[in-house]
């Protein structure tokens, strides 16, 4: 066997195994978009039916309001766009800093703020839970967005310092020299060169607030606060027969807007994590 | 880098230190403040009670050491498994093929699905009745009737271990990606003059390269699954009875349903301690490799 004959072959085993995973990764997420589109009478038969002879899609008109989907989805949007606005603000200059200065104590903060996201979201839901409710802050935005934050900063300080590492100091120190303040420094010159790195971390929080349920069920009380997980769980809960279409529905719904952003943005989110990764 | 002034070093760092003070190291402190004290909202005011929630949880409550044994069931049970796949994809994703980024995009994407979407996916899949899982083990002749995936005690946490087999994937693979990524070529050269097959260069070479890496990733996946909730919560909801309720859901009931704060934040209390130890011997064990 030639080595090009050896070759070719490695290619169509290694192509084959690669298919073979992938489909059986995007098959469930297939079949709940086939189930979405069934009569809801096809969806529960014995042999299941693959492909359908008659197809439905009133069901993606009537779930905007007759699941509350419509607000749901605007709740998820708004707490999203909030979450990632104060992260960011918040979880910039200790980014920086980290990246640019050198302090006793500096190789220790990475580990520690990761310790932080380890902490199980049940021990931080029940003071907050009683706290909020004596605050008046259950079933606002602000109560959820500030959760959000919390969990997504220590990420994005860790993935911006990774990708700000990466970025050269002389620029820097150029603008110092020509008089700018770290503040000018950081704002004008930094940003613009990091915005891969920011790219990815947004992308992480984005996800975070897409996908939270504990919190998102428990400090939004009324239906419409709800965001969109809590929404899709709400749908087959207390009922004795599961409504099969409008879950698939749901399902498709909420991960119809997710999905492409995500293809869009998962090299910038890869980067971040494995250039924070690799400083260890 | 700088020499940084001491006031810059405030200035950039006390924002963050306060907001973390405040969002996580006080509320866990008041949590285990909670744990001592009877806190039920409906019953008047808080009522010191030394370490009584605790007494209760370890001596009167059966359902506590059940809930205990389903957890670390379900932690060993899953873990290991996402690990394995996780490694083993993330080798095949590592080699050079045509094709590899759209495949490596495409088996990524299950990391944008939610949790409790994920468990309401593979709900209709487990289903006894016209779940796919079960037409495909019958036309396979792997089983001859279906099984109550979902409604039996003995299997419903193994249904949920399934769902997590799926959407752990891309977590585990990206991990081992990267950790594989750092190998040295070199390495593997000299491994494969050396007459080492691809096997041998794997367990021989690659893994003790990127044991920290190894030791990251099987942390992190013991972490997670021992405190999970939303797929549990979605897909079994701890039923049937008792059979799938792990350590949070537990709490979370104490806490949301019986409305019992002060022994909801003992059983949180006693998650935090296990997980602590869990750690601690966890890294033991892999420094005195």
């Amino acid at each position: 066997m030639t080595k090009k004959q050896h070759n070719l072959i490695r290619q169509m085993v290694l192509i084959s195994l690669a298919a073979c995973v992938t489909g059986a990764m995007l098959f469930p997420l297939v079949w709940i978009g086939i189930i979405s589109l069934k009569k809801e009478i096809s969806i529960v038969t014995w042999p299941p039916i693959f492909l359908p002879d008659e197809i439905d899609f009133t069901n993606y008109v009537t779930i905007w309001q007759r699941g509350g989907f419509g607000q749901s989805f605007k709740n998820s949007s708004i707490v999203a766009g909030a979450t990632m606005f104060l992260t960011f603000c918040i979880a910039m200059f200790p980014a920086y800093a980290m990246s640019r200065f050198k302090f006793r104590g500096s190789s220790f903060l990475p580990l520690g703020i990761l310790l932080v996201q380890l902490v199980p979201p049940i021990a931080l839901l029940i003071p907050f839970f009683l706290f909020f409710k004596r605050a008046g802050l259950l079933n606002t935005y602000f109560g959820l967005v500030l959760m959000y934050t919390t969990f997504s900063v220590p990420i994005f300080i860790w993935m911006l310092k990774g990708y700000l590492d990466s970025i050269p100091t002389e620029i820097e120190e150029a603008a110092h020299i020509d008089g700018c303040n770290t503040m000018q420094v950081m704002l004008r010159i930094i940003l613009p060169l990091a915005l891969p790195g920011i790219g990815g971390a947004f992308l992480y929080t984005l996800m975070l607030c897409w996908q939270e349920f504990i919190f998102a069920l428990t400090l939004m009380r009324s239906m419409d606060m709800r965001t969109l997980p809590v929404a899709v769980v709400i749908i087959s809960s207390g009922k004795i027969m599961v409504p099969w279409k409008d879950l698939a529905t749901a399902c498709i719904v909420t991960l119809v807007p997710i999905i492409p952003i995500f293809l869009l943005f998962q090299k910038f989110l890869i980067h971040g994590l494995s250039a924070g990764a690799l400083k260890e | 880098m700088q020499r940084a002034r001491p006031l810059r070093i405030v200035l950039f760092f006390s924002p963050i230190i306060i907001f973390l003070g405040i969002m996580i190291v006080f509320p866990l402190f008041s949590l285990i403040r909670l744990s001592f004290f009877r806190c039920e909202l409906l019953r008047g005011a808080p009522f010191f009670l030394g370490l009584g929630n605790f007494v209760s949880l370890f001596t009167q409550d059966p359902i506590f050491w059940i809930v205990l044994k389903n957890t670390f069931f379900f932690t060993f049970f899953t873990a290991p498994i996402q690990f394995i796949e996780g490694t083993l994809i993330a080798l095949l994703l590592n080699e050079e093929f045509k094709g590899r980024a759209v495949f490596r995009a495409l088996v990524l994407v299950v990391w944008a699905v939610p949790f409790v979407i994920s468990a309401q996916i593979w709900k209709p899949l487990l289903s006894e009745n016209f779940g796919l899982i079960n037409y495909f083990l019958i036309v396979l002749h792997i089983i001859k009737e279906p099984i109550p995936w979902l409604r039996s005690g003995s299997l419903a946490l193994i249904s949920v271990s399934i769902s997590l087999f799926w959407k752990g994937v891309p977590f585990s693979t990206i991990i081992m990606l990267c950790n594989l990524q750092a190998v040295p070529r070199g390495l593997l050269e000299a491994a494969r003059i050396d007459g080492a097959n691809y096997w041998q260069r794997v367990i021989y070479v690659t893994l003790p390269t990127i044991k920290s890496g190894i030791l990251v990733l099987s942390t992190l996946l013991l972490i997670f699954n021992f405190i999970h909730f939303d797929t549990i919560y979605t897909l079994t909801r701890g039923g049937p009875g008792y059979s799938s309720e792990v350590l949070s859901m537990y709490a979370y009931d104490k806490a949301f349903t019986s409305l019992t704060f002060g022994y909801s934040a003992a059983i949180s209390t006693v998650i935090l301690i296990i997980l602590s130890i869990m750690i601690f011997f966890y890294l033991r064990i892999w420094s005195k490799k």
